[in-house]
């Protein structure tokens, strides 16, 4: 509720935004499914779909993005219809020249770079056993206690204590390679 | 275009912003909340809702307004005790977006 005050107000785009107004407030949802929740044919007769609509997101386990992606859809929507005007319509097949156009975009470049990624981020493993994992480690290497755990010890005495298998351990970190 | 004319380095209270969105407050609440399964919660959905509507009292207890919900969904998505009933208000009724 505050964030969306504080980035309006971030000095920076508070100088791009000089001279503006607000209009109206408001909030939604977005999905973020990768590349399998990216609409296969963002157009139709008449109507052609742009950002969070068409599935137009990115989450490479880092960050999460799309307002970018949501503006330049919208630009090359722009330039779908006005190309399809000239050629006299709105037909869906003089629009199926936005879905070209996206292709080519940074937008659907970066949504197939990461297409692995949704899969690979669905794993709780990473977000909960993982992050015990690293501090029971770390717990084990700075606790003082009469008989002292070398590294590794530490490591497999957090493994055991989280019930992880170091198969599972290298197939996970060889998956992140591949995938974000 | 409609919207009042803001000082833009002002910081807009959240009455003041919902106050830019139009609203047509159906009797019925579309959203109903069980304060039994609140106790013992941290109440991520006091800091999640985008229109301030979840608030602790002195007591600690939760309070919430459905008036003013701009539905988007979040509250409903991080109660981890499923205790928040959500549905859509009656077509017709609820926010009503002019600008999208």
């Amino acid at each position: 509720m505050d964030l969306v005050e504080d980035l309006r107000l971030n000095p920076y785009l508070n100088k791009v935004l000089e001279g503006g107004t607000v209009v109206e407030y408001s909030a939604h949802l977005v999905t973020e499914s990768g590349f399998k929740g990216v609409l296969k044919k963002p157009y139709g007769n008449g109507f052609l779909v742009v950002g969070d609509a068409a599935g137009f997101l990115l989450n490479t386990g880092f960050t999460i993005r799309g307002v970018d992606m949501a503006v330049e859809s919208g630009r090359l929507a722009a330039e779908a219809v006005s190309e399809a005007h000239e050629r006299g319509g709105n037909s869906e097949e003089l629009l199926s020249s936005y879905k070209k156009l996206l292709d080519e975009s940074f937008i659907m470049k970066n949504i197939k770079k990461f297409s692995k990624a949704r899969d690979f981020l669905l794993n709780e493993e990473i977000y909960k056993s993982y992050v015990n994992l690293a501090c029971l480690t770390a717990n084990g290497i700075y606790d003082e206690s009469e008989e002292a755990k070398r590294a590794f010890e530490s490591f497999k005495d957090a493994m055991s204590r989280e019930g992880l298998s170091f198969f599972n351990l290298i197939k996970n970190a060889w998956e992140a390679y591949r995938s974000i | 275009m409609g919207g009042v004319q803001v000082n833009m380095s002002e910081r807009l209270s959240i009455e003041k912003r919902l106050s830019l969105t139009s609203f047509k407050i159906h009797d019925q609440p579309h959203i109903i909340v069980d304060y039994e399964k609140c106790k013992g919660c941290s109440m991520p959905c006091v800091i999640s809702c985008p229109a301030g509507l979840y608030s602790i009292d002195e007591k600690g207890k939760l309070k919430f307004n459905y008036e003013g919900c701009l539905e988007c969904g979040a509250c409903r998505l991080v109660c981890p005790n499923k205790a928040i009933k959500w549905e859509y208000p009656l077509g017709g009724f609820g926010v009503w977006y002019k600008l999208g």
